[in-house]
């Protein structure tokens, strides 16, 4: 799913917590109607978006989907480097991240914010892996002092809660996937 | 003689100790927006003179039909003269027409000055937040203005209201209860990731949307509040690069910028 944030925000420059609160219900509504595995918020032909604005119109997006029960992880598309850079601003206040993309490459993408030194560990184990669970990636990444279940099991949903990594469900148990096929961590 | 932010001062100052200042009045030019307005703003608590008299300007103009006037005006009326100087309420609805068009004419104003596409937006991002923090701080946004001036001397761009002040907007967060200065408040606001909501959650990177703004210019910031000015003179300026100094009282906040002219063409 994409959603146009020209269209959602009405113009070129998008600036204030109150105009992001605006956009973060309508792109809400738009979501909950639809199923989605992938929301996209395509940024084309925005210019400037504040940060007050993207941490209400986007990581209040987020939030916003996660009191409802939804994880759907959210890129930001075509993100004009000035946008980048507010987003990578909210995203490390707020101790969170999120996956910046392009069009142009839409499986390549770069992990704006924040993951630790064990997320991006377990980020690099499942891009190798393609989709894993966590006691696969308990069995497959040898580590010293071993890396347990539960911990893999943490950290792979600390990736998904960052938008960084896809769950997926089959039957009762829990695989992930990298949101993109290749993600690159940082700026 | 223009109405400089320093012949404010000095006017204020000399009303405050009972010294007329009517003969001076007459004699400044109002042609840029945040003195003048700061100088409206002053008469609400000091018996300043009306600057009826003074030299008539598209800036004197807009400001006294606003600011003089006796009828309540529309919230979404937005006065101009020509493309180079706008004031306008700022829209309490979030999402209106008028708040994009407006901030679209930020915009295009500061890019026909010779600023580049980037810069112009981030002119007008900066206006969008500084208008929006009037609106969900001040708890007047109804008294809430925006505005720009674009002439030879550079763009100027200014947000005002007469809400509680600063102080009192940061005082309404359990850390900042016992602020008592209004020094310390205007210092602390705009530091990145403080705000009435808390700190370090997010909140308060308003004033760092208009530093972000300036990276590269030449400006000049005055800020506002109570009985405090700030003024942040110089290139790339930012929060740590003023102290502020002792005014007569103002309601409310007022921040004024003002960038010095970009050559057409030129990149920044």
């Amino acid at each position: 799913m994409v959603l146009r944030m020209l269209d959602i925000g009405g113009g070129s420059v998008l600036a204030g917590a109150r105009e992001g609160n605006t956009a973060q219900e309508r792109m809400l509504r738009e979501v909950l109607a639809t199923f989605s595995e992938v929301v996209e918020i395509d940024f084309a032909g925005v210019e400037v978006a504040t940060a007050s604005f993207l941490r209400e119109a986007v990581f209040g997006l987020r939030s916003a989907l996660e009191r409802q029960g939804v994880r759907t992880p959210l890129i930001a598309l075509n993100a004009a480097p000035a946008v980048e850079d507010d987003l990578t601003l909210v995203a490390r206040t707020l101790g969170t991240a999120i996956v910046s993309a392009s069009s142009e490459q839409p499986s390549k993408g770069r992990v704006l914010g924040v993951l630790d030194e064990a997320q991006r560990a377990a980020l690099a184990a499942l891009r190798d892996a393609g989709e894993a669970s966590a006691s696969e990636l308990h069995d497959r990444v040898r580590s010293d002092p071993p890396v347990q279940v539960t911990a893999w099991n943490n950290r792979l949903s600390a990736l998904a809660s960052k938008g960084v990594a896809v769950e997926v469900r089959h039957g009762r148990e829990k695989r992930y996937r990298p949101v993109l096929q290749e993600l690159e961590y940082g700026r | 003689m223009q109405l400089t932010f320093d012949a404010v001062d000095d006017l204020a100052f000399a009303v405050v100790r009972k010294i007329r200042v009517d003969a001076h009045v007459t004699k400044l030019s109002p042609e840029h927006l945040g003195p003048c307005l700061e100088y409206l703003w002053l008469r609400r608590s000091f018996p300043l003179p009306s600057l009826r008299h003074a030299p008539q300007t598209p800036v004197l103009e807009i400001l006294q039909r606003f600011v003089e006037a006796g009828a309540p005006i529309s919230s979404d009326l937005t006065l101009t003269r020509g493309r180079d100087v706008e004031i306008s309420r700022v829209p309490e609805t979030p999402g209106s027409p008028q708040w994009i068009a407006f901030l679209r004419r930020v915009q295009c104003a500061a890019a026909a000055r010779g600023h580049n596409s980037s810069v112009a937006a981030g002119f007008a991002g900066a206006v969008g937040e500084m208008a929006a923090n009037a609106i969900e701080h001040s708890m007047r946004p109804s008294s809430a203005l925006m505005g720009y001036r674009t002439g030879a001397d550079g763009f100027e761009f200014v947000v005002a209201d007469c809400g509680i002040g600063l102080r009192a907007s940061l005082q309404q967060c359990a850390e900042f209860r016992c602020l008592s200065d209004p020094a310390e408040a205007l210092t602390l606001c705009i530091q990145e990731g403080i705000s009435r909501h808390g700190v370090g959650i997010g909140r308060g990177l308003g004033f760092a949307e208009v530093f972000r703004s300036l990276a590269n210019l030449n400006a000049l910031v005055r800020l506002r509040t109570e009985n405090q000015a700030l003024a942040i003179e110089g290139r790339s300026v930012g929060p740590l690069a003023g102290v502020p100094t002792e005014r007569p009282f103002v309601p409310g906040f007022l921040i004024s910028i003002h960038v010095e002219p970009q050559g057409v063409g030129a990149t920044t």
